[in-house]
Protein backbone atom coordinates (compact mmCIF):
# COMPACT_ATOMS: atom_id res chain seq x y z
CA UNK A 1 0.00 0.00 0.00
CA UNK A 2 1.45 3.72 -0.70
CA UNK A 3 1.11 6.29 0.94
CA UNK A 4 -1.02 8.51 -1.46
CA UNK A 5 -3.74 5.61 -0.94
CA UNK A 6 -3.61 5.65 2.82
CA UNK A 7 -4.02 9.49 3.02
CA UNK A 8 -7.01 9.03 0.69
CA UNK A 9 -7.82 6.47 3.46
CA UNK A 10 -7.89 8.81 5.68
CA UNK A 11 -9.94 10.99 3.44
CA UNK A 12 -12.80 8.10 3.25
CA UNK A 13 -12.37 7.70 7.14
CA UNK A 14 -13.04 11.21 7.77
CA UNK A 15 -15.99 11.25 6.08
CA UNK A 16 -17.40 8.63 7.41
CA UNK A 17 -17.36 9.69 11.13
CA UNK A 18 -18.78 12.66 10.18
CA UNK A 19 -22.02 10.27 8.36
CA UNK A 20 -21.42 8.24 11.05
CA UNK A 21 -24.63 7.82 13.79
CA UNK A 22 -23.73 7.54 17.09
CA UNK A 23 -24.67 3.74 18.54
CA UNK A 24 -23.26 3.91 21.81
CA UNK A 25 -22.86 6.79 24.08
CA UNK A 26 -20.66 6.43 27.38
CA UNK A 27 -22.30 9.85 29.36
CA UNK A 28 -20.50 10.99 32.88
CA UNK A 29 -19.86 7.31 33.73
CA UNK A 30 -18.92 6.11 36.85
CA UNK A 31 -18.26 3.09 39.06
CA UNK A 32 -16.96 1.85 42.72
CA UNK A 33 -16.52 -1.53 43.87
CA UNK A 34 -16.74 -1.31 47.11
CA UNK A 35 -13.90 1.35 48.50
CA UNK A 36 -11.96 1.40 44.92
CA UNK A 37 -13.27 3.49 42.44
CA UNK A 38 -12.82 1.58 39.22
CA UNK A 39 -14.11 4.50 36.66
CA UNK A 40 -14.62 7.55 37.06
CA UNK A 41 -16.70 10.48 34.91
CA UNK A 42 -15.59 8.81 31.27
CA UNK A 43 -17.24 9.65 28.41
CA UNK A 44 -16.88 8.98 24.35
CA UNK A 45 -19.01 7.85 21.77
CA UNK A 46 -18.76 4.61 19.42
CA UNK A 47 -20.47 4.99 16.10
CA UNK A 48 -21.85 2.95 13.15
CA UNK A 49 -18.84 0.86 12.11
CA UNK A 50 -16.57 1.95 14.89
CA UNK A 51 -13.55 -0.63 15.55
CA UNK A 52 -12.70 0.87 18.67
CA UNK A 53 -9.64 -0.58 20.95
CA UNK A 54 -9.37 0.21 25.07
CA UNK A 55 -5.98 0.38 25.50
CA UNK A 56 -4.43 0.63 29.50
CA UNK A 57 -2.55 -1.08 32.10
CA UNK A 58 -4.21 -4.41 33.96
CA UNK A 59 -6.89 -3.69 36.52
CA UNK A 60 -7.77 -0.14 35.40
CA UNK A 61 -11.42 -0.86 34.78
CA UNK A 62 -11.59 -1.36 31.17
CA UNK A 63 -13.17 -4.82 31.49
CA UNK A 64 -15.78 -3.10 33.72
CA UNK A 65 -16.51 -0.38 31.05
CA UNK A 66 -16.70 -3.33 27.97
CA UNK A 67 -18.79 -5.25 31.00
CA UNK A 68 -21.57 -2.21 31.46
CA UNK A 69 -22.09 -1.76 27.42
CA UNK A 70 -22.51 -5.94 27.62
CA UNK A 71 -25.01 -5.32 30.16
CA UNK A 72 -23.03 -7.74 32.81
CA UNK A 73 -23.13 -4.72 35.48
CA UNK A 74 -24.41 -0.98 35.41
CA UNK A 75 -23.14 2.12 36.24
CA UNK A 76 -23.33 4.18 40.10
CA UNK A 77 -23.94 7.51 37.81
CA UNK A 78 -23.93 8.19 34.37
CA UNK A 79 -25.48 6.05 31.76
CA UNK A 80 -24.29 3.58 29.12
CA UNK A 81 -26.72 4.54 26.42
CA UNK A 82 -27.34 1.96 23.39
CA UNK A 83 -28.86 3.49 20.45
CA UNK A 84 -30.66 6.00 23.02
CA UNK A 85 -31.35 4.05 25.26
CA UNK A 86 -29.34 2.77 28.82
CA UNK A 87 -28.48 -0.72 28.44
CA UNK A 88 -30.74 -2.76 30.43
CA UNK A 89 -29.15 -6.31 30.54
CA UNK A 90 -27.06 -8.47 28.06
CA UNK A 91 -28.67 -8.96 24.49
CA UNK A 92 -27.99 -10.83 21.43
CA UNK A 93 -27.33 -7.71 19.52
CA UNK A 94 -23.98 -7.51 21.79
CA UNK A 95 -21.80 -10.40 20.93
CA UNK A 96 -19.12 -11.08 23.94
CA UNK A 97 -15.76 -12.94 23.26
CA UNK A 98 -13.66 -13.82 26.16
CA UNK A 99 -9.76 -14.19 27.14
CA UNK A 100 -11.14 -18.04 28.66
CA UNK A 101 -13.01 -18.49 25.67
CA UNK A 102 -16.86 -19.33 27.30
CA UNK A 103 -16.81 -22.31 24.83
CA UNK A 104 -19.66 -25.00 25.95
CA UNK A 105 -17.55 -27.84 27.18
CA UNK A 106 -20.40 -29.98 27.02
CA UNK A 107 -21.47 -29.29 23.55
CA UNK A 108 -19.71 -30.45 20.14
CA UNK A 109 -17.77 -27.61 17.68
CA UNK A 110 -21.01 -27.80 15.62
CA UNK A 111 -23.43 -27.29 18.27
CA UNK A 112 -21.76 -24.53 20.12
CA UNK A 113 -21.77 -22.48 16.71
CA UNK A 114 -25.69 -23.40 16.56
CA UNK A 115 -26.52 -22.81 20.29
CA UNK A 116 -27.77 -19.06 19.76
CA UNK A 117 -29.80 -19.75 16.49
CA UNK A 118 -31.78 -22.85 19.10
CA UNK A 119 -32.56 -19.99 21.35
CA UNK A 120 -36.51 -18.41 21.47
CA UNK A 121 -34.69 -15.39 20.16
CA UNK A 122 -34.40 -17.15 17.13
CA UNK A 123 -37.60 -18.74 16.51
CA UNK A 124 -38.59 -16.92 13.44
CA UNK A 125 -35.67 -18.69 11.77
CA UNK A 126 -36.23 -21.79 9.46
CA UNK A 127 -34.22 -24.89 9.99
CA UNK A 128 -32.28 -24.60 6.90
CA UNK A 129 -31.06 -21.34 7.37
CA UNK A 130 -29.55 -22.19 10.51
CA UNK A 131 -27.94 -25.04 9.10
CA UNK A 132 -26.85 -22.99 6.29
CA UNK A 133 -25.82 -20.26 8.65
CA UNK A 134 -23.84 -23.29 11.49
CA UNK A 135 -22.34 -24.45 8.15
CA UNK A 136 -21.04 -20.99 7.03
CA UNK A 137 -18.96 -19.92 9.66
CA UNK A 138 -17.82 -23.18 10.61
CA UNK A 139 -15.99 -23.18 7.15
CA UNK A 140 -14.86 -19.80 7.29
CA UNK A 141 -13.69 -20.67 11.04
CA UNK A 142 -11.73 -23.83 9.27
CA UNK A 143 -13.56 -25.70 11.69
CA UNK A 144 -15.91 -27.89 9.86
CA UNK A 145 -13.86 -31.32 10.30
CA UNK A 146 -13.75 -31.04 14.14
CA UNK A 147 -17.62 -30.42 14.07
CA UNK A 148 -18.09 -33.55 16.11
CA UNK A 149 -15.06 -32.75 18.59
CA UNK A 150 -15.68 -31.83 21.64
CA UNK A 151 -13.92 -28.62 22.82
CA UNK A 152 -11.25 -30.05 25.37
CA UNK A 153 -9.74 -31.42 22.11
CA UNK A 154 -9.26 -28.06 20.51
CA UNK A 155 -6.31 -25.77 20.65
CA UNK A 156 -6.88 -22.24 22.17
CA UNK A 157 -6.81 -20.88 18.84
CA UNK A 158 -9.43 -23.28 17.71
CA UNK A 159 -11.58 -22.10 20.94
CA UNK A 160 -11.38 -18.75 19.97
CA UNK A 161 -11.95 -19.77 16.49
CA UNK A 162 -15.64 -21.19 17.67
CA UNK A 163 -16.60 -18.80 20.26
CA UNK A 164 -16.18 -16.21 17.16
CA UNK A 165 -17.88 -18.32 14.70
CA UNK A 166 -20.71 -18.67 17.69
CA UNK A 167 -20.62 -15.12 18.05
CA UNK A 168 -20.94 -14.20 14.56
CA UNK A 169 -23.91 -17.07 14.36
CA UNK A 170 -25.45 -15.12 16.84
CA UNK A 171 -25.42 -12.23 14.65
CA UNK A 172 -24.92 -9.07 16.56
CA UNK A 173 -24.18 -5.45 16.13
CA UNK A 174 -21.56 -5.43 18.30
CA UNK A 175 -18.93 -7.71 18.71
CA UNK A 176 -17.17 -7.04 22.65
CA UNK A 177 -13.86 -8.47 23.55
CA UNK A 178 -12.07 -8.46 26.28
CA UNK A 179 -8.63 -9.56 25.98
CA UNK A 180 -9.86 -12.67 23.67
CA UNK A 181 -5.83 -13.33 22.16
CA UNK A 182 -4.11 -12.73 25.37
CA UNK A 183 -3.98 -16.50 26.11
CA UNK A 184 -2.45 -17.14 22.54
CA UNK A 185 1.22 -17.84 21.26
CA UNK A 186 2.44 -15.31 19.27
CA UNK A 187 1.70 -16.94 15.87
CA UNK A 188 -1.47 -17.86 16.90
CA UNK A 189 -3.01 -14.36 17.89
CA UNK A 190 -1.76 -13.34 14.39
CA UNK A 191 -3.50 -15.12 12.93
CA UNK A 192 -6.22 -14.57 14.63
CA UNK A 193 -6.00 -10.46 13.84
CA UNK A 194 -6.68 -11.77 10.18
CA UNK A 195 -9.24 -13.75 10.24
CA UNK A 196 -11.24 -11.67 12.46
CA UNK A 197 -9.86 -8.61 9.99
CA UNK A 198 -11.38 -10.66 7.17
CA UNK A 199 -14.85 -11.50 9.21
CA UNK A 200 -15.02 -7.67 9.51
CA UNK A 201 -14.56 -7.00 6.09
CA UNK A 202 -17.21 -9.42 5.13
CA UNK A 203 -19.62 -7.99 7.71
CA UNK A 204 -18.73 -5.27 9.26
CA UNK A 205 -19.65 -5.12 13.25
CA UNK A 206 -19.45 -2.20 15.15
CA UNK A 207 -16.84 -3.42 18.11
CA UNK A 208 -14.45 -2.84 21.10
CA UNK A 209 -11.42 -4.89 21.53
CA UNK A 210 -9.73 -4.65 25.31
CA UNK A 211 -6.01 -5.58 25.01
CA UNK A 212 -2.61 -4.69 26.26
CA UNK A 213 -1.01 -4.85 23.07
CA UNK A 214 -0.34 -1.45 21.23
CA UNK A 215 0.56 -3.24 18.26
CA UNK A 216 -2.69 -5.39 18.08
CA UNK A 217 -4.83 -2.34 19.09
CA UNK A 218 -3.43 -0.12 15.57
CA UNK A 219 -3.51 -3.02 13.36
CA UNK A 220 -7.28 -3.76 13.88
CA UNK A 221 -9.07 -0.61 15.27
CA UNK A 222 -9.87 3.08 13.94
CA UNK A 223 -9.95 4.57 17.23
CA UNK A 224 -8.07 4.14 20.78
CA UNK A 225 -8.80 5.00 23.86
CA UNK A 226 -6.10 5.11 26.05
CA UNK A 227 -7.05 4.60 29.75
CA UNK A 228 -5.44 5.78 32.68
CA UNK A 229 -4.72 3.81 35.44
CA UNK A 230 -7.35 3.29 37.96
CA UNK A 231 -10.02 5.32 38.26
CA UNK A 232 -10.41 4.62 34.50
CA UNK A 233 -10.31 7.56 32.23
CA UNK A 234 -9.68 8.40 29.02
CA UNK A 235 -6.68 9.87 28.53
CA UNK A 236 -6.06 10.39 24.91
CA UNK A 237 -7.98 9.30 21.69
CA UNK A 238 -5.65 8.31 18.50
CA UNK A 239 -7.27 8.16 15.24
CA UNK A 240 -6.06 5.24 13.11
CA UNK A 241 -6.46 5.93 9.20
CA UNK A 242 -5.39 2.99 7.75
CA UNK A 243 -9.31 2.25 6.38
CA UNK A 244 -10.29 -1.52 6.27
CA UNK A 245 -8.21 -3.54 4.39
CA UNK A 246 -4.81 -4.02 6.14
CA UNK A 247 -2.43 -6.62 5.98
CA UNK A 248 0.70 -7.45 7.61
CA UNK A 249 2.86 -5.32 5.43
CA UNK A 250 1.40 -3.02 7.05
CA UNK A 251 3.08 -3.43 10.65
CA UNK A 252 6.57 -2.69 8.64
CA UNK A 253 5.34 0.94 7.34
CA UNK A 254 7.10 3.79 9.42
CA UNK A 255 3.52 5.29 9.61
CA UNK A 256 2.82 2.14 11.76
CA UNK A 257 5.78 2.07 13.52
CA UNK A 258 5.86 5.67 14.73
CA UNK A 259 1.57 5.30 15.89
CA UNK A 260 2.81 1.94 18.08
CA UNK A 261 5.95 4.32 19.82
CA UNK A 262 3.13 6.24 20.43
CA UNK A 263 0.60 4.19 22.14
CA UNK A 264 3.38 2.57 23.70
CA UNK A 265 4.95 5.43 25.09
CA UNK A 266 1.32 6.46 26.58
CA UNK A 267 0.83 3.56 27.86
CA UNK A 268 3.95 3.03 29.68
CA UNK A 269 3.24 6.06 31.73
CA UNK A 270 0.13 4.61 32.49
CA UNK A 271 1.51 1.43 33.73
CA UNK A 272 4.08 3.63 35.88
CA UNK A 273 1.00 5.16 37.72
CA UNK A 274 -0.62 1.92 37.91
CA UNK A 275 2.35 0.89 40.09
CA UNK A 276 2.88 3.77 41.62
CA UNK A 277 -1.04 3.05 43.36
CA UNK A 278 0.28 -0.28 44.98
CA UNK B 1 -6.51 -58.70 24.31
CA UNK B 2 -5.81 -55.74 25.46
CA UNK B 3 -9.14 -56.08 27.32
CA UNK B 4 -8.61 -58.81 28.85
CA UNK B 5 -5.02 -57.63 29.92
CA UNK B 6 -7.03 -54.33 31.30
CA UNK B 7 -9.81 -56.81 33.44
CA UNK B 8 -6.42 -58.82 34.52
CA UNK B 9 -5.34 -55.60 36.54
CA UNK B 10 -8.62 -54.68 37.65
CA UNK B 11 -8.84 -58.34 39.38
CA UNK B 12 -5.11 -58.55 40.70
CA UNK B 13 -5.42 -56.57 43.67
CA UNK B 14 -8.60 -59.12 44.64
CA UNK B 15 -6.34 -61.93 44.57
CA UNK B 16 -3.15 -60.01 46.28
CA UNK B 17 -5.97 -59.74 48.98
CA UNK B 18 -7.35 -62.92 49.13
CA UNK B 19 -3.43 -64.52 48.92
CA UNK B 20 -2.39 -61.86 51.80
CA UNK B 21 -6.06 -63.88 53.62
CA UNK B 22 -4.15 -67.61 53.20
CA UNK B 23 -0.87 -66.29 54.34
CA UNK B 24 -2.08 -65.26 58.11
CA UNK B 25 -4.59 -67.75 58.39
CA UNK B 26 -1.53 -70.31 57.44
CA UNK B 27 0.89 -68.17 59.15
CA UNK B 28 -0.94 -69.03 62.66
CA UNK B 29 -0.54 -65.71 63.68
CA UNK B 30 -4.69 -66.15 64.14
CA UNK B 31 -6.33 -69.18 65.53
CA UNK B 32 -7.46 -71.11 62.57
CA UNK B 33 -10.91 -71.33 63.84
CA UNK B 34 -11.66 -68.31 64.03
CA UNK B 35 -10.55 -67.65 60.39
CA UNK B 36 -11.95 -69.50 57.76
CA UNK B 37 -9.99 -69.96 54.34
CA UNK B 38 -11.51 -68.16 51.44
CA UNK B 39 -12.40 -71.23 49.55
CA UNK B 40 -14.65 -72.36 52.04
CA UNK B 41 -16.23 -68.30 51.97
CA UNK B 42 -17.07 -69.12 48.29
CA UNK B 43 -17.89 -72.79 48.80
CA UNK B 44 -20.50 -71.38 51.69
CA UNK B 45 -21.88 -68.39 48.74
CA UNK B 46 -22.44 -71.11 46.70
CA UNK B 47 -24.01 -73.58 48.60
CA UNK B 48 -26.25 -71.33 49.90
CA UNK B 49 -27.10 -69.69 46.96
CA UNK B 50 -28.37 -73.14 45.28
CA UNK B 51 -29.74 -74.33 48.27
CA UNK B 52 -30.80 -72.03 50.64
CA UNK B 53 -32.18 -67.97 50.86
CA UNK B 54 -28.88 -66.85 49.77
CA UNK B 55 -29.56 -64.64 46.40
CA UNK B 56 -33.08 -63.59 47.56
CA UNK B 57 -31.58 -62.40 50.47
CA UNK B 58 -29.35 -59.91 48.58
CA UNK B 59 -32.52 -58.79 46.19
CA UNK B 60 -33.86 -57.69 49.52
CA UNK B 61 -30.69 -55.40 50.17
CA UNK B 62 -30.40 -54.60 46.59
CA UNK B 63 -33.82 -53.68 46.53
CA UNK B 64 -33.33 -51.43 49.75
CA UNK B 65 -30.33 -49.81 48.81
CA UNK B 66 -32.21 -48.91 45.38
CA UNK B 67 -34.89 -47.42 46.42
CA UNK B 68 -33.42 -45.52 49.33
CA UNK B 69 -31.06 -44.20 46.80
CA UNK B 70 -33.19 -43.45 44.15
CA UNK B 71 -36.03 -41.06 46.88
CA UNK B 72 -32.78 -39.35 48.63
CA UNK B 73 -31.48 -38.82 45.18
CA UNK B 74 -35.21 -37.52 43.67
CA UNK B 75 -34.95 -35.24 46.54
CA UNK B 76 -31.02 -34.37 46.57
CA UNK B 77 -31.29 -33.17 43.33
CA UNK B 78 -33.86 -30.40 43.42
CA UNK B 79 -32.73 -29.15 46.84
CA UNK B 80 -29.21 -29.01 45.83
CA UNK B 81 -30.13 -26.71 42.53
CA UNK B 82 -32.39 -24.94 45.38
CA UNK B 83 -29.07 -23.97 47.75
CA UNK B 84 -26.61 -24.16 45.22
CA UNK B 85 -28.22 -21.29 43.47
CA UNK B 86 -29.87 -19.28 45.60
CA UNK B 87 -28.11 -17.38 48.63
CA UNK B 88 -30.85 -16.37 50.96
CA UNK B 89 -32.06 -20.49 50.45
CA UNK B 90 -28.95 -21.85 51.28
CA UNK B 91 -28.50 -18.94 54.22
CA UNK B 92 -31.53 -21.08 55.67
CA UNK B 93 -31.07 -24.48 54.77
CA UNK B 94 -27.77 -24.80 55.15
CA UNK B 95 -27.32 -25.07 59.19
CA UNK B 96 -30.12 -27.69 58.93
CA UNK B 97 -28.36 -30.19 56.02
CA UNK B 98 -25.48 -29.59 58.01
CA UNK B 99 -26.83 -30.54 61.57
CA UNK B 100 -28.70 -33.67 60.14
CA UNK B 101 -26.34 -34.40 58.51
CA UNK B 102 -23.83 -35.09 61.22
CA UNK B 103 -26.36 -37.45 62.62
CA UNK B 104 -25.23 -41.05 61.93
CA UNK B 105 -28.43 -42.63 59.57
CA UNK B 106 -27.75 -45.25 62.18
CA UNK B 107 -28.82 -43.42 65.45
CA UNK B 108 -32.19 -42.58 63.76
CA UNK B 109 -33.12 -46.73 63.16
CA UNK B 110 -34.36 -46.78 66.71
CA UNK B 111 -36.80 -44.00 66.18
CA UNK B 112 -37.88 -45.62 62.65
CA UNK B 113 -38.53 -48.18 64.12
CA UNK B 114 -41.14 -46.71 66.84
CA UNK B 115 -42.77 -44.62 64.25
CA UNK B 116 -42.85 -46.68 60.80
CA UNK B 117 -42.29 -50.29 62.21
CA UNK B 118 -39.38 -53.05 61.29
CA UNK B 119 -41.19 -53.43 57.71
CA UNK B 120 -39.80 -52.15 54.81
CA UNK B 121 -40.85 -48.41 54.99
CA UNK B 122 -38.51 -48.21 57.90
CA UNK B 123 -35.70 -49.62 56.44
CA UNK B 124 -36.26 -47.57 52.95
CA UNK B 125 -36.59 -44.22 54.73
CA UNK B 126 -33.20 -44.75 56.83
CA UNK B 127 -31.48 -45.51 53.46
CA UNK B 128 -33.14 -42.57 52.25
CA UNK B 129 -32.12 -39.88 54.76
CA UNK B 130 -28.62 -41.28 54.36
CA UNK B 131 -28.70 -41.13 50.66
CA UNK B 132 -29.83 -37.65 50.14
CA UNK B 133 -27.99 -35.97 52.80
CA UNK B 134 -24.89 -37.46 51.50
CA UNK B 135 -26.15 -36.43 48.19
CA UNK B 136 -27.13 -33.22 48.62
CA UNK B 137 -23.82 -32.06 50.07
CA UNK B 138 -22.28 -33.29 46.63
CA UNK B 139 -24.74 -31.80 44.67
CA UNK B 140 -24.39 -28.21 45.79
CA UNK B 141 -20.82 -28.05 46.20
CA UNK B 142 -20.84 -29.09 42.96
CA UNK B 143 -23.36 -26.25 42.04
CA UNK B 144 -21.19 -23.36 43.65
CA UNK B 145 -18.63 -24.77 41.45
CA UNK B 146 -20.63 -23.68 37.85
CA UNK B 147 -18.61 -21.33 36.41
CA UNK B 148 -20.43 -18.25 35.83
CA UNK B 149 -19.03 -17.50 32.07
CA UNK B 150 -21.21 -19.88 30.62
CA UNK B 151 -24.06 -18.62 31.71
CA UNK B 152 -22.77 -15.01 30.60
CA UNK B 153 -21.92 -16.05 27.31
CA UNK B 154 -25.49 -17.62 26.92
CA UNK B 155 -27.04 -14.56 28.30
CA UNK B 156 -25.08 -12.30 25.36
CA UNK B 157 -26.87 -14.81 22.46
CA UNK B 158 -30.00 -14.14 23.69
CA UNK B 159 -30.77 -17.22 26.21
CA UNK B 160 -33.60 -16.43 28.55
CA UNK B 161 -33.76 -17.63 32.06
CA UNK B 162 -35.32 -20.66 31.94
CA UNK B 163 -33.00 -21.11 28.71
CA UNK B 164 -30.03 -20.61 30.83
CA UNK B 165 -31.40 -22.95 33.64
CA UNK B 166 -31.69 -26.02 31.15
CA UNK B 167 -29.37 -25.47 28.57
CA UNK B 168 -26.49 -24.58 30.89
CA UNK B 169 -26.87 -25.03 34.13
CA UNK B 170 -28.72 -28.30 33.39
CA UNK B 171 -25.78 -30.45 31.58
CA UNK B 172 -22.69 -28.56 33.39
CA UNK B 173 -25.09 -30.13 36.76
CA UNK B 174 -25.33 -33.75 35.33
CA UNK B 175 -21.51 -34.26 36.63
CA UNK B 176 -22.37 -33.61 40.44
CA UNK B 177 -25.48 -35.67 40.02
CA UNK B 178 -23.58 -38.74 38.88
CA UNK B 179 -20.59 -38.17 41.97
CA UNK B 180 -23.59 -37.43 43.92
CA UNK B 181 -25.34 -41.12 43.34
CA UNK B 182 -22.20 -42.68 43.85
CA UNK B 183 -21.08 -40.86 47.08
CA UNK B 184 -24.89 -41.40 48.69
CA UNK B 185 -24.93 -45.47 47.39
CA UNK B 186 -22.02 -46.12 49.75
CA UNK B 187 -23.11 -44.09 52.27
CA UNK B 188 -26.49 -46.70 51.35
CA UNK B 189 -24.90 -49.64 51.65
CA UNK B 190 -23.03 -48.84 54.76
CA UNK B 191 -26.32 -47.71 56.36
CA UNK B 192 -28.27 -51.14 54.47
CA UNK B 193 -26.33 -53.80 56.68
CA UNK B 194 -26.26 -51.70 60.06
CA UNK B 195 -30.21 -51.82 59.85
CA UNK B 196 -30.95 -54.99 59.19
CA UNK B 197 -28.22 -56.11 61.87
CA UNK B 198 -30.51 -54.31 64.16
CA UNK B 199 -33.89 -55.64 62.81
CA UNK B 200 -34.81 -57.33 59.75
CA UNK B 201 -35.65 -61.24 59.00
CA UNK B 202 -34.04 -60.81 55.53
CA UNK B 203 -31.33 -59.46 53.28
CA UNK B 204 -27.35 -59.55 53.68
CA UNK B 205 -27.12 -58.26 57.22
CA UNK B 206 -29.52 -60.36 58.70
CA UNK B 207 -27.37 -63.08 57.20
CA UNK B 208 -25.13 -61.80 58.62
CA UNK B 209 -26.42 -61.36 62.28
CA UNK B 210 -28.09 -64.81 62.01
CA UNK B 211 -24.50 -66.04 61.39
CA UNK B 212 -23.44 -64.82 64.44
CA UNK B 213 -25.90 -65.81 66.53
CA UNK B 214 -24.57 -69.69 66.03
CA UNK B 215 -20.84 -68.49 65.25
CA UNK B 216 -20.81 -70.04 61.71
CA UNK B 217 -18.19 -67.50 60.91
CA UNK B 218 -17.99 -68.71 57.50
CA UNK B 219 -21.13 -67.73 56.27
CA UNK B 220 -20.05 -64.13 58.44
CA UNK B 221 -17.35 -63.70 55.67
CA UNK B 222 -19.64 -65.10 53.05
CA UNK B 223 -21.79 -61.69 53.85
CA UNK B 224 -19.26 -59.63 54.11
CA UNK B 225 -17.76 -60.44 50.52
CA UNK B 226 -21.60 -60.49 49.08
CA UNK B 227 -22.21 -57.02 50.51
CA UNK B 228 -18.85 -55.62 48.94
CA UNK B 229 -19.75 -57.68 45.55
CA UNK B 230 -23.30 -55.71 45.14
CA UNK B 231 -21.61 -52.36 46.09
CA UNK B 232 -18.71 -52.64 44.00
CA UNK B 233 -21.10 -53.87 40.60
CA UNK B 234 -23.63 -51.06 41.69
CA UNK B 235 -20.37 -48.26 41.54
CA UNK B 236 -19.11 -50.16 38.59
CA UNK B 237 -22.70 -49.18 36.61
CA UNK B 238 -22.42 -45.75 38.04
CA UNK B 239 -18.82 -45.05 36.52
CA UNK B 240 -19.81 -46.64 33.06
CA UNK B 241 -22.76 -44.22 32.91
CA UNK B 242 -20.89 -41.15 33.97
CA UNK B 243 -18.11 -42.37 31.24
CA UNK B 244 -20.69 -42.22 28.98
CA UNK B 245 -22.39 -38.98 29.27
CA UNK B 246 -19.46 -37.36 30.67
CA UNK B 247 -17.22 -37.74 27.44
CA UNK B 248 -16.94 -34.28 26.89
CA UNK B 249 -15.22 -33.70 30.34
CA UNK B 250 -11.86 -33.06 31.00
CA UNK B 251 -10.50 -36.00 33.45
CA UNK B 252 -6.92 -35.72 35.15
CA UNK B 253 -6.46 -39.82 34.52
CA UNK B 254 -6.77 -40.77 30.48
Amino acid sequence: MSVSQRSSGVAEDVKRVAAAETKVRFQNVSKSYGSIEVVRDVSFDINEGDFIALVGPSGCGKTTMMNMLAGFTKPDSGAVLLEGRPVEGPGPDRGVMFQDYGVFPWLTVEKNIRFGLDLAVKRGMSKPEKTEIVERYMAQMRLTEFRKAWPKNLSGGMKQRLALARAYAANPHFLLMDEPFGALDAQTRSDMHDLLLEMMQAERKTALLITHSAEEAIYLANRIFVISARPSRVVEELTIPFGEKRDRDLLDTPEFIERRRHLRDIVMKQYADQQALR
Amino acid sequence: MQRLIEFGWRLLPFMAVILLWYVVRWSGVVDQGLLPPPHLVFLDIWQRSVEGTFLADAWMSIRRVLLGLFFGMLLAVPVGFLIGWNRSIRRFVDPLVNFFRALPPIALIPLAIVYLGIGEVAKVAILFYAAFFAGVIVMYEGMSQINPLYVRVSRTLGATDWEVFYKVIVPLTVPHVLTAARVALGVAWATLVASELVAAQNGLGAVIQNASAFFQLTTIYAGIVAIGFFALIMDALLRAASRHFLDWQERATQ
